[in-house]
């Protein structure tokens, strides 16, 4: 709730930590509790990626930030796109099969963006496993006037 | 000086010199009575981009990455590694290698291998 206020009440947008506009939240928290829950029996220890915890990329071009995300084997109507408080959160449900038993699994990225996002006009497609989420950028070379009354 | 060890190069003359790096994909292996069920996790990769080739016992499986970045995007958090898949199983049953098939759906090939006659369990009627 506290943060929700704080979000409205900004006013200033703050350019100086350019180091990384985003702030990947599961690097934060959470991943180590989830590496130790979801262990080797369920992943090939050779192998890296854990598509419970989606890799994700962020890019941008002048007009768009694309957040790409692995999500192989999805459906599309299966995989949730949420925006809140500028929090991107992509989550679902995966199945796996251990010990020739189908579970499910429910999984979840969220991701931090920048300020500037035209947040009613969000693309998101789903292509060879791939999302892709496109964000447009509003368009900062207006800025905005202030009337004084 | 040379080193001790030769690498094969029989099978990389006349491909291109570029270097590859392969990722080795995430994978499950389920046995039937019949037959193998694998599943291959290629995401960004389409029908176009896989290959299958089974030689002696060893079946590879390569799965080239057809969504390409565009230039013009500048990266902010990378996480992914955008490189190709290769994944190498070393069979320990006969395939029926004129039988194997293979679908790619969503970034997930599935390929059924169905085991030799030989290798197949039977039922042995006792009369």
């Amino acid at each position: 709730m506290t943060q929700r206020k704080e979000y409205k009440m900004k006013l200033i947008r703050y350019e100086i930590p350019q180091t990384s506009r985003f702030i990947d939240i599961g690097s934060l928290f959470g991943q180590t509790f989830e590496d130790f829950h979801y262990s080797s029996r369920l992943y090939d220890q050779s192998y890296r990626r854990n598509y419970l915890t989606p890799a994700a990329d962020l890019y941008e071009d002048d007009a768009y930030f694309y957040a790409r995300i692995e999500l192989p084997g999805m459906n599309k109507k299966g995989i949730d796109v949420k925006l809140e408080n500028s929090v991107l959160t992509i989550s679902g449900n995966r199945k796996f099969i251990k010990n020739e038993r189908e579970q499910s699994l429910s999984f979840s990225r969220s991701l931090s963006l920048p300020d500037g996002i035209q947040e009613d006009k969000i693309k998101v497609t789903y292509v060879n496993g791939i999302l892709t989420i496109k964000l447009p950028k509003v368009d900062s070379s207006k800025p905005k006037l202030i009337e004084v009354k | 000086m040379t080193t001790g060890i030769q690498k094969d190069t029989s099978k990389t003359i006349g491909q291109s010199t570029r270097q590859v790096n392969y990722i080795r994909p995430y994978y499950e292996i389920n046995e039937r009575e019949d037959n193998y069920d694998v599943k291959v996790f290629f995401p960004g990769v389409n029908k176009d981009g896989v290959n299958i080739s089974l030689e002696g016992d060893t079946l590879e499986i390569t799965g080239m990455q057809t969504q390409k970045i565009p230039d013009t995007w500048k990266a902010i958090l990378r996480e992914q590694q955008l490189e190709d898949f290769r994944l190498q199983l070393q069979l320990n049953v006969k395939i029926d290698d004129g039988k194997i098939a293979a679908k790619i759906e969503n970034g997930v090939l599935e390929l059924n291998l169905p085991k030799s006659e030989g290798v197949k369990p039977k039922s042995i009627a006792v009369t």
